[in-house]
């Protein structure tokens, strides 16, 4: 990926190759938090706070461990600047979203082992092994993807909610899977776009 | 040399996230010292604290008695107060146990309340916290006292509630001493207590909670609890037929739809002479002999619609 231009890096992450609709990426907090309209948004808003911070942190400290030649201890550093992220946002957001981060509950230190988080930040240094600027916008144009997909199934399940004729056995979790699937199926149709 | 570089490197980053993590900490999250203005029955108080912990930590360890039995988990509802201002607004954590009213009225759950700034409460006294329990859907309607409440916390006291005259009190008295050395002290008392009045009336657990130093909600826990106290005065035929899951198989709820007729009155209830009361019990440990029931003490089991008639004939003929 090295020459390609920006637009394409932005539109391949949030349409194309969607980490939660195309690999399926970070679907614990996906199906658990799509229920609402609002929660979906703030979780998806959070996500994206968190992996731009962390994959443009991650980055330069990658090339600091390339050139000493410590890659071994990657995902050791990786996962502590996520761990450390998530504190800050949660931190932020006790202080000014207390309602929005009751509604969060466990969701919200969980984004720490959220593997959208961790995908993100591999994918942008060993991966692909973009420059700078590219890594920032692959990371928040994939975590805006993440953000964009989570809302769409949030917004339908809520439709559907209110027409109530949701088979009693697949009520939650069940047709939040279909939506996505159905969604993803959609999502497909760009892949010709790059 | 090459071990020792992605420790050095690890510890810096580590330190660093430390540091950055340590000042966020402090402009974030650190209130600095909130004053916390206590109003309840008894007069005002009014403390300072450091910001941030929640408001049931801080009254608790302020040494007042707020009710939590799910221990700050929001899961209980029973630590209501009103907070005044400086609450912030009601989360969705608490939304299940606050009615609309309560909104209004700016009830919160104090476990779920984080004191970020200065903030004024009103708190129930444990008496109307107890009636406010007891009124909750939470407790078994049926089993529950009358009260009379007037405006908004106030409560009257309870006119209904006959007082004990000296050999009642005397009685009880008795039973307090017997068991007040004894290790877990209340289940005994109760457990005479009922024995002697054939119920659990309100005097005497006040009675009981005064002798033994023991709030009343304590107390109302416990007698709420067990199946085998009831608050209201039963009859001098306690008929209680077993809905456990044995005899619920083979037809309780048919047995207690017989006896209903027969006595004039639902399940739960006692007759206006005082005679029977008819209640139901998960489970009295006789599933061999299902559907299974108990008048007072006699295990009469196992039961057909058809004994129902000839077993209450029985009690009459025996009474008279």
């Amino acid at each position: 990926m090295g020459e390609t231009s920006l637009l394409s890096i932005f539109i391949t992450a949030l349409l194309i190759q969607n980490v939660a609709l195309y690999y399926l990426l970070g679907m614990c907090p996906f199906v658990a938090l799509s229920r609402s309209l609002t929660t979906a948004f703030g979780m998806g808003a959070a996500v994206i706070f968190v992996v731009t911070l962390t994959s443009s942190a991650n980055w330069a400290i990658y090339q600091v461990l390339e050139a000493t030649g410590s890659q071994i201890i990657q995902y050791i550093v990786f996962i502590i600047v996520i761990a450390a992220c998530v504190q800050l946002v949660e931190m932020i957001m006790e202080r000014f979203f207390p309602a929005l981060q009751a509604s969060f509950g466990i969701f919200l230190p969980l984004i720490t082992v959220n593997c959208t988080v961790l995908f993100i930040s591999l994918k942008v240094t060993t991966v692909d092994n973009l420059s700078y600027i590219q890594a920032v916008v692959y990371s928040i144009s994939a975590a805006i993807g993440f953000w964009l997909a989570m809302i769409m199934v949030a917004a339908i399940y809520e439709k559907l909610d209110l027409i109530g004729k949701v088979p009693k056995g697949l009520q939650g979790p069940g047709i939040i899977m279909i939506i996505t699937g159905i969604i993803a199926l959609a999502f497909m149709g760009f892949s010709g776009m790059v | 040399m090459e071990t020792l570089l992605p420790i050095g490197i690890i510890t810096a980053i580590l330190f660093t996230l430390t540091v950055i993590l340590l000042i966020a900490d402090k402009f974030l999250v650190s209130y600095g010292d909130c004053k916390v203005s206590v109003a309840d029955e008894e007069g005002d108080k009014e403390f300072t604290v450091q910001g941030g912990a929640t408001l049931l930590s801080i009254l608790i360890d302020q040494g007042m008695e707020i009710p939590a039995s799910c221990a700050g988990r929001g899961s209980c509802g029973f630590c209501k107060l009103n907070v005044k201002s400086g609450g912030g607004d009601i989360l969705p954590t608490e939304e299940m146990f606050i009615s609309k009213d309560e909104q209004k009225r700016g009830t919160r759950l104090a476990c779920q309340v984080k004191v970020k700034e200065d903030i004024e409460l009103f708190v129930p006294d444990l008496i109307s916290t107890v009636k406010g329990m007891s009124e909750s859907d939470a407790f078994d309607t049926r089993s529950k006292w009358t009260f009379e409440r007037e405006g908004n916390i106030q409560v009257a006291e309870d006119k209904k509630t006959p007082k004990l005259d000296r050999k009642q009190r005397n009685q009880v008295l008795d039973i307090v001493d017997k068991h007040r050395d004894n290790p877990g002290p209340i289940l005994p008392i109760l457990h005479d207590v009922s024995a002697t009045f054939k119920y659990l009336p309100e005097a005497v657990l006040r009675l009981v909670s005064k002798e033994m130093d023991m709030p009343l909600s304590k107390i109302f826990r416990i007698a709420t609890f067990y199946n085998l106290f009831s608050l209201d005065p039963v009859g001098k035929y306690k008929i209680t037929v077993c809905t456990g899951t044995a005899c619920h198989v083979r037809g309780a709820e048919g047995i207690i739809e017989a006896f209903e007729p027969l006595l004039g009155i639902k399940c739960g209830e006692t007759t206006e002479d005082m005679m029977f009361t008819l209640d139901e019990v998960r489970c009295i440990g006789c599933c061999g002999l299902a559907p299974v029931l108990t008048v007072n003490e006699d295990v009469q089991g196992p039961m057909t619609k058809k004994k129902v008639p000839e077993l209450v004939k029985d009690i009459k003929n025996n009474a008279q």
